[in-house]
Formats: structure tokens, C-alpha cells, sequence
């Protein structure tokens, strides 16, 4: 499970992420949502201990990520935003890495990565380096090394950017999977049409505080309207898009 | 200035945006990290300019001695050439032409004659800066020495210009040549070594010059009395600098007909090789499909490590097979240490009593010296990478932060260290004619060094590959640790030759306190490490 209370994180005079209180249980899939710099980022990096809050607490599996980082990363799984990762390694050797600084037994972590790598269409490309990787196998690398350790919980920023349709069907019916076996997903993303149909609960943000959360079901009611864009929309505080749309042509047109 | 424009068919607002853009991330380059944007662009410029005029008082200090003009220009010139190569083959001399610009200015209304203009302008405004700042010192000279002589501290100053311009357009047309016969996939190897051979010749004839020619040797150098020298092309642009003394004899006008020539032959050769056309086959050859690297072995040594070192290893394994960078960053301290061994010559045996005033002992510092900048360097190509970003994965894994400090150092010592010290050790065997002493000289060497280290790592542990590569900080930082390493070996050497090495006990005894004191670094380096709170730099 994932617990954030009261969570604050400031760069210089802005505040990133204000008070922020929230949980994901397992079992679940939370679609954690938000416009640009409403603290998403900000909230998965302190989670995943890239990043130290000023204030509040989280916990990962039950262990505060400050307190006992390395029993909550221990049982964290992580695909970043961006599938950065060490380009000079072949995709065996970097999950040959993660591996190691996972702990993981040599033997039976060399059997998990050539099965994952083989199941994400990775096997005949295993010993090309990285930089030769498409954007999309880049993802799978990030994927499978962050289900490598087997995570209790899992962070997942974009997942599906960048994947074929075929293996983001796979990915999400995955998600589904691992979420029934009683793993703890938070999920972020723009797309919201994925969110609505893959998450179970969504949580919207907003200048780093929560706005709303409740089923896609239960935020269109709240908000009085029939799609999760629109909520989103409204909640968020964006003009109505036929508004902005209107507004923009006539900028270019008196240019 | 319109009209100027007009005739040359460049667009003048793309030339004035480009030219702001591409001098901008030029110099953004310089930038020295944790200092706000603005402050931080002017005191990495103007650390450049000074670590670039420091350059230039090597030549001033020859066109201050010597009584020959051509020899001197031809100095300076050869100093102004060195930096300015240097400069322009960093970062695989993406500085001349970036196959980028294609994939950004390729779709855009730009013509190749703009995009042209803008390359030139842009490479001859950092080009000038370059030789601007390392000829200033010997226009100085030029200028006051034997009365004042604005002629020749003018000539001297085209001089360096011209030389500059010649420097890069063979840069140019040599990156021309490559891509044609090395091919993309080889391109950026050759680049970096063709940079390595550049930048270990600027630094060897920083040093040779400096200190092996010797003051009477230049004092008495003459170029006018030999022919030979005008094959040399410094000499070429050098001959400003006898012309601007007044001095027009026939080897002096035809040495300065021949730069003239030069320039204009390169040119020529270019052609359109600055070309917005030239960026596209850049860019389409280099995206290109590239040939696949050979699988790896397995590496079953690998699985005797403990984790955090085998991920270590793993990393250091692929940077040295695929990162050239990386490569270039161990084998340039081969060349660091034989330039120190060409100016000491053969180290006498330390535990040889000398006759005389103590002739050799300097020798023997040097290599003392080239040892302990070894650690520093090291540790630095360790812990910085162009995938720096990817050091995320420490940060959201169980990784033992100060195990991975640890393992780097351990591996520097393991794969480097010992087997540079067994080159030494070879090395001085051979010197000393005695092995017994010259094991248990390089054992001493190798101790002090792998302290050296662990101060090092103990004052600022950082996670392997985890920190940006900033090249100008480099070049300060580097000059910085030669000083401090030649202090250091000075000091150390003092100590060993005429303390420690003076009865078996002292030496027994120093062994052990140097293992001692090992120890106790070695557990504070790691209270440090797991203390300190080792951020992700994104």
C-alpha cells in the first residue's frame, strides 16, 4: 500500500506539493492524475526516493520512505516518465543490474530476465546496446526492470508511452493481473481515456494539492458532468476547450 | 550592413537568432553547476578566458627570450593552434557542425547560405575569443620588448587570428574527410582519438617546450638560418610577427605567402561543407542503421562479486567497451605518465645513497607525481557520465549507497590501479636494476596512492556515473590537481628517500601505519557516504 500525509515540497517560492494527503490500498489501481506542474512528478519522486519532502510523511509496503528507505524500496517498482537509462549496457546487462542492486540470487534473476525479455519481444535484441533500442523497447527495458524483484508496489509514470498497441493491451491487462493478485499500482498519465478504463480509483491534483478522487463514475457525477475529460477540465481549472479553441484561432488569425 | 547581407543572400534576422542561439548553447557548455544561470555563463567564460591565457604565457615567456621574430611568432602560433584544435574537437566537434541542426532547422524556411553564414560566424566568434585570450601574453611582449612595437603586436595578433581561422577550417574539412572514409558508425571513435592525439601534443608541447628546450636553447633557436622550417606551417602564420618587426627578407615574405595559401586552399576544400545539405548527410548517416555491437560474454567473474559490486563492474565493463569517452579518460593518463618520465628521464634508486647535490631526485618526483594525479583522475571518470540521468536507478532501488561508493573504489584500485603500478613497478625494475628495491618503492607509491583515493572519495562520495560531465570545470579541475599532486608528491618523496626508506623499522612501520590509517578512512569514508544524503541530479 502507499500512504502520503500531509506531504510539502517546495522549489525556491513555489510550492510543488501542498499538504497532500492520500492512499492506495492493494489490490488497487489508482490513476493519479493532474495538469503539468500540479506535483505529480513531485509526488512519485518522494515516494520513490529520488526526491525529499519538506514536510509530511510517506509510506511504501508500510515503510515510510524516509524512516526505512531501503525496506520500502525493496518492494517498490519504478517506470520513470522518461525511460533513461544507461545506454552503453545491452538490455541483459541493465536488468543484469538492477538485479544486482536488488539483491536478487545471480541464477534465478538470469532466468527471470531472459524470461521477461523474451516476453516483452526483447529476446533477439537482449544483447544489442541500449542506445541501438527503439523509444518503445527502451520501455519495455524500463518495464520489465520494474518487475524484475517481483514489487509489492508499483509506480508507473506514462507506462504505456511509447509501446506498440499489441503490448500496451498486454501491459494493461498486466496491470489488471498483478492488481487482482493483491500488488498496489499507482498509475500516472494524460491519457485519460486509459485511466478511466484501467483504474479502479483516480486521484486529481492540482497546484499540488488533492482536488478530487472517487471512481470515473463517482467524479463525472460530482462534478455534474458526463465524461472524465470534462471533470477533469472543470476541476482543474481549465476554460472550456471550445473557449480556448475559439480564443486561439482568433489570435492567429490577427497576427 | 543591409546591403551586406543582400549581397551575400543571407537572411539577416535568421543570421542575428541563429548566430544569439547557437553562441548561446556554445557557452552554455562553460557553465559550472549550482551558480544561477546568468553569474554562473560569465564565470565559466571567464575561467575559460583565464585557463586560455594562462596558455599564452609559455609563448610570452619564449618571444621574451628568444632574439629570433620568426621563431617566436611561430611559438605563439603553435600555441593559438593547439587550443584553438583542442576546443573545436570537444564534444566530436559538434562545435563545427552538429547533424542536429538538421533535425531542428531541416523543416524550417532556412537557406543554406544563412545556415552557412551562421556556422562561420559562429565558429570564428569562438575561434576569436580563443585566440584572443592565449595571445594575449606574447602581444604583450611583442608590444613593450626592446621599446614599443605596435606593428608587431598587431602583426602577432592577426597572426593568431589567422592561424585560428586556418585551424578551423582543416577541423572542418578534416570531419569532411572522415565521414567519408571512417563512415558514421566510426566517425564519432575517430573524432575522440584524433582529440585525444591533439589534446596529448598541445600538452606535451606545453611541457617539452617550457622545460625541455631549456632558456639558452631558445635564447639561441634561429629559423632564419634554416630552410627546414619552412615546412613547418606555424612558422607560416609566425612570419607576421618578423614582418610586423620589419624584417622582409625572402624566407619571411615566402613563409607568409605560404599561410595565405594555406587559408585559401582550405577554404576552397570546404566548399559547402558548412552547408545546411552537409548537416542533412551528417544527420542521415549518423541516424543511419549502425552495425550491431558483438554480444557480450558473460563475464562468469562477475558472479563472485557481491551486489553492488557486480553492478558496478557491470557499468565500469560497458563503459569501457562502448563509451569512448570513458576510454579516452583512462588512456590519457598513459601519456601523462610517459610525457613526465620524457621530462625526468630514468628515476635513480631510492635507496641508493648519491654522491652531489641530490641530481635525480626530481626525476624520481615526477613519477611520483604522475602516481598520485592518477587517483583524482580516476575517480573523476568513474563518477561522471553522459548518461548521468540514468543514476535514478540507484536512487529508487535498495542499493546500499555507500557500498557503491566503496565498490567504485575498489574497483578503480582492482582494474586500474594495481595494474598501472605493475607497469610502474616493471618500469622501475628495469631503472633501478634491482627488484627487491623497486617493489618495495612502487609498494610505497601504491599505498600513498590508493590514501590519495580514499581522501578523495571520503571528502565527496558520490555514486558512480552519476554526476554531469562538465568539460571546462574539467580542464581547472585538472590543472588544479596536477599542482597539488606535484606538491604532494614532493612532500611524500622527501619523506620516504630521507626518512622511511633509511632503516628497515622506519619502512616496516610506515607500512603499517599506512594500512592503519587505510582502515580508519576506509570506516569513516563509509559513515560518510551512508551520513551524507548522495541527491539525484536530474
Amino acid at each position: 500500500m502507499i500512504r502520503i500525509n500531509e506531504l510539502s515540497k517546495s522549489f525556491g517560492d513555489k510550492r510543488a506539493v501542498d499538504r497532500l494527503t492520500m492512499s492506495v490500498d492493494p489490490g488497487e489501481i489508482l490513476g493519479f492524475l493532474g495538469p503539468n506542474g500540479a506535483g505529480k512528478s513531485t509526488t512519485v519522486k518522494i515516494l520513490t526516493g529520488l526526491l525529499r519532502p519538506d514536510s509530511g510523511s510517506a509510506s511504501v509496503a508500510g515503510f515510510d520512505v524516509l524512516i526505512s528507505p531501503l525496506e520500502a524500496k525493496r518492494r517498490l517498482g519504478y517506470v520513470p516518465e522518461q525511460p533513461i537509462i544507461y545506454d552503453t549496457l545491452t538490455g541483459d546487462e541493465y536488468l543484469d543490474l538492477v538485479g544486482s542492486l536488488h539483491h536478487l540470487e545471480p541464477a534465478s534473476a538470469k532466468q527471470r530476465r531472459a524470461e521477461l525479455l523474451e516476453l516483452f519481444g526483447l529476446g533477439d535484441a537482449k544483447h544489442q546496446q541500449i542506445q541501438e533500442y527503439s523509444k518503445g523497447m527502451r520501455q519495455k527495458v524500463v518495464i520489465a526492470s520494474a518487475l524484475l524483484h517481483r514489487p509489492e508496489v508499483l509506480i508507473l509514470d506514462e507506462p504505456l508511452d511509447g509501446l506498440d498497441a499489441n503490448t500496451a493491451l498486454v501491459m494493461k491487462e498486466l496491470l489488471r493481473q498483478l492488481a487482482a493478485q493483491g500488488r498496489t499500482i499507482m498509475f500516472s498519465s494524460h491519457i485519460l481515456e486509459v485511466v478511466e478504463r484501467i483504474c479502479t480509483r483516480i486521484v486529481i491534483i492540482d497546484k499540488g494539492r488533492l482536488v478530487t478522487q472517487g471512481t470515473s463514475a463517482e467524479i463525472c457525477a460530482a462534478s455534474g458532468v458526463a465524461s472524465l475529460d470534462e471533470a477533469f477540465a472543470r476541476l482543474t481549472g481549465v476554460r472550456d476547450a471550445g473557449l480556448v479553441t475559439a480564443d486561439l484561432l482568433s489570435a492567429l488569425e490577427r497576427a | 550592413m543591409s546591403t551586406i547581407f543582400a549581397w551575400l543572400d543571407v537572411d539577416r534576422v535568421q543570421w542575428r537568432a541563429l548566430l544569439g542561439a547557437s553562441l548561446k548553447a556554445d557557452f552554455s557548455a562553460m557553465r559550472l553547476p549550482n551558480q544561477p544561470s546568468g553569474r554562473r555563463m560569465a564565470r565559466a567564460i571567464g575561467f575559460s578566458l583565464l585557463v586560455y591565457g594562462i596558455a599564452g604565457i609559455s609563448p610570452a615567456f619564449i618571444a621574451w627570450i628568444a632574439n629570433d621574430q620568426l621563431f617566436a611568432g611561430a611559438m605563439m602560433t603553435t600555441f593559438v593552434a593547439f587550443m584553438v584544435l583542442s576546443t573545436l574537437l570537444l564534444g566530436d566537434g559538434t562545435t563545427v557542425i552538429s547533424p542536429t541542426d538538421h533535425h531542428v532547422l531541416g523543416f524550417r524556411p532556412i537557406t543554406s547560405r544563412t545556415y552557412l553564414a551562421v556556422r562561420v560566424s559562429a565558429i570564428l566568434v569562438r575561434t576569436g575569443v580563443i585566440a584572443t585570450a592565449v595571445a594575449l601574453a606574447p602581444v604583450g611582449v611583442f608590444l613593450f620588448k626592446g621599446g614599443l612595437h605596435p606593428a608587431r603586436a598587431i602583426a602577432a595578433l592577426v597572426a593568431a587570428y589567422a592561424v585560428g581561422l586556418a585551424v578551423t577550417l582543416a577541423v572542418v574539412a578534416m570531419y569532411g574527410w572522415m565521414l567519408r572514409i571512417a563512415g558514421p558508425t566510426r566517425l564519432k571513435r575517430w573524432a575522440t582519438y584524433t582529440q585525444f592525439a591533439a589534446q596529448s601534443v598541445a600538452w606535451g608541447g606545453f611541457f617539452i617546450t617550457t622545460q625541455g628546450l631549456g632558456r639558452q636553447t631558445m635564447a639561441g633557436t634561429s629559423f632564419s638560418e634554416s630552410a627546414w622550417w619552412l615546412l613547418y606551417p606555424g612558422t607560416w602564420f609566425g612570419s607576421y610577427v618578423a614582418l610586423g618587426a620589419g624584417e622582409f627578407t625572402a624566407p619571411v615574405m615566402t613563409s607568409a605567402l605560404l599561410s595565405l595559401a594555406m587559408v585559401a586552399a582550405l577554404a576552397r576544400l570546404i566548399g559547402g561543407k558548412l552547408s545546411l545539405g552537409y548537416a542533412e548527410d551528417l544527420a542521415r548517416v549518423a541516424s543511419g542503421a549502425s552495425r550491431p555491437a558483438p554480444a557480450a560474454s558473460e563475464g562468469r567473474w562477475l558472479g563472485l562479486l557481491n551486489s553492488e559490486t557486480r553492478a558496478v563492474a557491470l557499468l565500469v565493463r560497458s563503459h569501457l567497451r562502448h563509451d569512448v569517452k570513458f576510454r579516452m579518460g583512462l588512456i590519457s593518463l598513459l601519456p601523462i605518465t610517459i610525457m613526465y618520465m620524457y621530462l625526468g628521464g630514468m628515476p635513480p634508486d631510492p635507496f641508493v645513497p648519491r654522491a652531489g647535490d641530490g641530481n635525480g631526485d626530481g626525476d624520481a618526483m615526477v613519477i611520483m607525481a604522475a602516481l598520485l594525479f592518477l587517483p583524482p583522475t580516476l575517480r573523476r571518470v568513474l563518477v561522471t557520465s553522459q548518461a548521468f540521468r540514468a543514476a535514478w536507478v540507484f536512487h529508487v532501488t535498495p542499493a546500499d549507497h555507500a557500498k557503491l561508493v566503496l565498490s567504485s573504489r575498489n574497483i578503480i584500485t582492482l582494474f586500474f590501479l594495481l595494474p598501472y603500478l605493475a607497469l610502474l613497478a616493471t618500469i622501475l625494475i628495469y631503472a633501478f636494476a634491482d627488484v627487491t628495491h623497486a617493489l618495495i618503492h612502487t609498494a610505497f607509491i601504491g599505498m600513498l596512492a590508493y590514501l590519495i583515493l580514499q581522501v578523495i572519495i571520503m571528502l565527496n562520495p558520490q555514486l558512480p556515473f552519476s554526476l554531469p560531465i562538465d568539460k571546462e570545470a574539467q580542464g581547472g579541475r585538472m590543472f588544479g590537481i596536477m599542482i597539488v599532486a606535484t606538491l604532494a608528491g614532493l612532500v611524500f618523496y622527501l619523506v620516504l628517500t630521507k626518512i622511511i626508506y633509511q632503516s628497515g623499522v622506519a619502512m616496516l612501520g610506515f607500512a603499517v601505519a599506512l594500512l592503519a590509517l587505510a582502515v580508519v578512512l576506509d570506516r569513516i569514508t563509509r559513515r560518510r557516504a551512508e551520513a551524507r544524503a548522495m541527491t539525484y541530479v536530474d
